[in-house]
């Protein structure tokens, strides 16, 4: 496994201890994204969502049925997720918003399994940063 | 029920309804570019369009400057290039990744993808200029999530109070979203 970090997140990584950070190489991310409100806006209107929860969370309106998600995500099961909707909540974070997201989540790595899940962000930033970089 | 919105809400972002009438006049604008020869001719077939966009008034209370909405078309061009790269390569190597993650993983921190993605789209979504206030419209949600400490690790942050939920959209901490134009800066890449 592989994580793409930053040199500022480099640091954070590797302060943790070397047991935490085994089998996980680590790769250079150079690249940024400019992101804004009204990229977000537009990111919005084109995401489709299969889950109808998910779709009514995202419209204009949908403060109730966000928190209503948000409050019944103690016993959901992200794994069962369709795909699709996965991937379109990692569009409509973009790379901007992954990066914060990777700097919470360096932050409160423990273990391992904290330390995968940050390569795997990570990973599907550098995955993001490429879709945005060549589009834009 | 939602906080009541700032005062200073958010000129001229479009609703999601006009917004998606942009979209889809915009998925013309590569058939029209094609026709053109020259980038001037781009450039024209892209102001033409964002004309007869500007006659419609829901879109005009937005863009009255036809200008700004051809400026506006060109984003949506490439957040939707962005789009179909994503779902057709991107999320390919995304998918295989999380489907090695081991199950635990998924059980105690899948979730913070879905929250970070619904306050990243709630700066927008509820048309909220105050970073502050997108947290009071959610701490209480996300509370319930972020109250259990194993649900984004150890030592989460609590948000029982308002402007302790980790921003998701600056990098670093602190100061207006980088994702408001001219806010906050990176300092980080």
């Amino acid at each position: 496994m592989t994580a793409y970090l930053t040199t500022a997140e480099q640091a954070a990584w590797n302060a943790l201890s070397a047991d935490v950070r085994a089998d996980i190489a680590v790769e250079t991310e150079t690249r940024d994204f400019q992101d804004s409100a009204e990229l977000v806006n537009i990111r919005l209107s084109l995401v489709r969502f299969s889950s109808p929860d998910l779709a009514a969370a995202f419209k204009s309106d949908g403060y109730q049925a966000a928190e209503k998600i948000l409050m019944n995500m103690g016993s959901a099961d992200m794994q069962a997720m369709p795909e699709t909707d996965l991937a379109e909540l990692f569009y409509v974070i973009g790379p901007r918003g992954m990066h914060t997201l990777i700097g919470m989540m360096l932050a409160q790595v423990e273990d391992a399994d904290d330390a995968k899940f940050v390569a795997f962000l990570s990973m599907a930033r550098a995955e993001l940063l490429d879709s945005f970089l060549v589009a834009a | 029920m939602p906080p009541e919105k700032s005062a200073d809400r958010r000129p001229n972002l479009p609703s999601q309804a006009v917004e998606k009438k942009i979209v889809n006049a915009a998925s013309s604008l590569p058939t029209l570019q094609a026709k053109a020869k020259t980038e001037v001719e781009m450039v024209a077939a892209r102001r033409q369009l964002a004309e007869e966009l500007s006659r419609d008034p829901e879109v005009a209370k937005y863009f009255p400057n036809p200008d700004a909405l051809s400026d506006h078309l060109l984003k949506v061009s490439a957040m939707t290039r962005a789009h179909e790269s994503w779902l057709s390569k991107g999320v390919r190597k995304v998918k295989e990744t999380a489907a090695a993650l081991p199950g635990m993983i998924w059980r105690n921190k899948g979730k913070i993808i879905l929250t970070a993605a619904i306050l990243a789209g709630g700066y927008y979504l509820y048309q909220f200029l105050n970073w502050d206030d997108i947290q009071r419209a959610l701490h209480t949600a996300t509370g319930k999530l972020f109250g259990d400490a194993s649900a984004i690790g150890a030592g989460a942050p609590s948000v029982s109070a308002p402007g302790v939920v980790p921003d998701l959209i600056t990098p670093g901490s602190g100061g207006a979203p980088a994702i408001v134009p001219g806010g906050g800066a990176s300092g980080v890449y």
